[in-house]
């Protein structure tokens, strides 16, 4: 385990990159630009209440692709620098290299879920005074955590699949445009409307989009939907991370050069 | 006990149904330094990964019997995390092989690379020094190079060189790709010529002599070649022959009998030796 502990603290500087925090600080800068520009400073202020969609507006329409842009490369760097060789010829396996980086993606997701919730609950609190509003934060922490791991893992899946990083990155821009959780929706609504789906069918099947699942698991109240929403965060989590392990294990280091 | 560190048996790799590398049979022995010489395409790189276990064989074993789990691997180019300083780059392979870190940054001293500059602002001379400082961490058995020496200044050429020989005396084997086939005369103990995906010549860098004489004529070079491998310019006054030392002055008394002026024997060269296997170069042909 020593050297998955120097591989995940080596993967996890390297993540943490200005390439990131750029990303991400500006995300929750909109997070706070659209909580008031959607009309959730109104439902605050009139109220008390915070509205889902005024708080992960920006998520809803750039979220795929901001996580995306952070673990794209996270597998494909590597190989094509050539550090993976040296790494597998110091007698490290491959599943402790792919265990490293999967942790490396669980707790920088929870860190950028932290990142993405402090400026806008700040706001909230500073214009409610109402410190209870912190629970905003607790609320939302675990889905949105879960929403990104969803996101990391099939970037690590593109990352590993698509072997070089320009490849995995036009393949998550792709992906991330697909998985925009309202074209999503749009999309299955239609196939629906042809196959003749009724709305609730249209409905669960679009929890796949990790938008709306993240969504439904904010909301626990609504139990059919949570329990629905629950099982598909977790099942497309081990399904990618799965599928990216079988892979990449399975591969052969073909010479990337530089 | 068994000698080799290294051992492929009829080890085949294919993409596809592309054959890379068909039936290679090598096998390193503790202490042996083995050249690997071939065209572009002809398969090093991929014989290299294969050995070093970045790759798997499509067919046969290859077999490693080293003391320690890990290997020596420099690959032709490598760019370590930019941010990252060189010493730390060092800590970090040290970490995983268990290796000496004072040891391996006194080695960082030794060639002059300034540990505290970070990777990004390396040199490619001093991005070469420490990839050869991180094959090194930890004292493994086998040594496996992929162009060592591609790309650098004849100064950095020459400590590269200096390096490989130093561990080269600490009794490790090496297995080295190389176009430079001077280097390659100057290091290896052995040469193995890998032509499109065959190993078409595995010996002793020794057991090859170049002869160089008055004209033979054909027949007599005919006659020569049933008893030895021999090859020669269109003239036929270089013969280059894969012999043993002893059978050196036995060669010599056959010319002598064909009445066969010989100015000058040397022990052959890779250029020479890569001319003769692979049908390259100065007109030298096989007899």
């Amino acid at each position: 385990m020593k050297s998955v502990l120097t591989l995940f603290c080596r993967d996890f500087k390297k993540s943490m990159n200005l390439r990131a925090w750029l990303i991400w600080v500006s995300l929750a800068a909109m997070g706070v630009f659209f909580f008031f520009a959607s009309g959730g400073k109104t439902k605050l202020v009139e109220n008390n209440e915070i509205e889902f969609i005024a708080l992960f507006l920006p998520h809803m329409i750039f979220g795929s692709w901001a996580i995306l842009s952070v673990y794209f490369d996270i597998i494909s760097a590597d190989r094509e620098h050539n550090v993976m060789d040296c790494i597998i010829c110091s007698s490290v396996s491959k599943s402790k290299i792919f265990l490293s980086k999967a942790v490396v993606t669980a707790v920088m997701s929870l860190l950028l879920s932290v990142v993405y919730l402090i400026p806008v609950t700040s706001v909230i609190i500073g214009m409610s005074r109402d410190f209870s509003h912190i629970f905003v934060l607790v609320q939302y922490l675990f889905p949105l955590w879960g929403y990104i791991m969803v996101f990391a893992a099939l970037g690590m899946f593109i990352s590993v699949l698509a072997r070089s990083s320009k490849a995995a990155l036009i393949w998550s821009l792709a992906v991330g445009l697909l998985s925009m959780p309202r074209l999503f929706v749009m999309l299955i609504e239609c196939v629906g409307k042809i196959a003749g789906w009724s709305a609730e069918t249209v409905n669960l099947i679009s929890l796949v989009a990790p938008g709306v699942m993240m969504q439904a698991l904010s909301n626990p109240s609504n139990t059919s939907y949570f329990g629905t929403a629950a099982i598909i965060f977790s099942t497309s989590i081990l399904l990618f991370e799965g599928l990216a392990y079988t892979i990449f294990t399975k591969q052969d280091e073909l010479n990337y050069g530089e | 006990m068994n000698n080799y560190v290294l051992k492929t048996t009829k080890a085949c790799k294919s993409f596809g149904k592309t054959e890379i590398l068909h039936d290679i049979d090598l096998s390193i022995e503790r202490g042996e330094v083995y050249g690997l010489i071939g065209q572009n395409g002809a398969g090093k790189t991929t014989l290299l990964r294969l050995i070093s276990g970045l790759m798997k064989p499509t067919k046969g074993t290859v077999q490693l019997n080293t003391g320690k789990s890990f290997i020596g691997y420099m690959p032709q180019s490598c760019r370590f995390d930019d941010g990252n300083t060189a010493a730390a780059t060092i800590n970090m392979f040290a970490k995983l092989r268990s290796g000496d870190l004072k040891e391996c940054l006194m080695l960082g001293e030794k060639l002059h690379l300034d540990l505290t500059k970070k990777v990004k602002h390396l040199s490619p001379g001093q991005q070469k020094k420490l990839q050869m400082i991180l094959a090194m961490t930890g004292n493994p058995d086998l040594y496996i190079l992929d162009e060592p020496t591609a790309g650098l200044d004849p100064g950095a050429t020459f400590e590269m060189k200096s390096i490989i020989k130093d561990i080269h005396k600490r009794g490790k084997s090496i297995l080295i790709s190389s176009h430079i086939l001077q280097d390659m005369d100057e290091i290896c103990t052995n040469v193995a010529i890998l032509e499109r995906g065959r190993l078409t010549y595995d010996n002793k860098l020794t057991s090859c002599y170049v002869f160089k004489t008055s004209p033979i004529a054909k027949e007599v070079l005919q006659a020569l070649d049933k008893a030895y491998s021999i090859s020669s310019d269109t003239v036929g006054a270089t013969l280059i022959v894969q012999i043993e030392k002893e059978q050196v002055p036995e060669l010599i008394r056959s010319l002598n009998d064909f009445h066969v002026r010989i100015y000058e024997v040397t022990s052959s060269s890779v250029k020479n030796l890569v001319q003769h296997e692979l049908n390259i170069g100065e007109g030298v042909k096989r007899a």
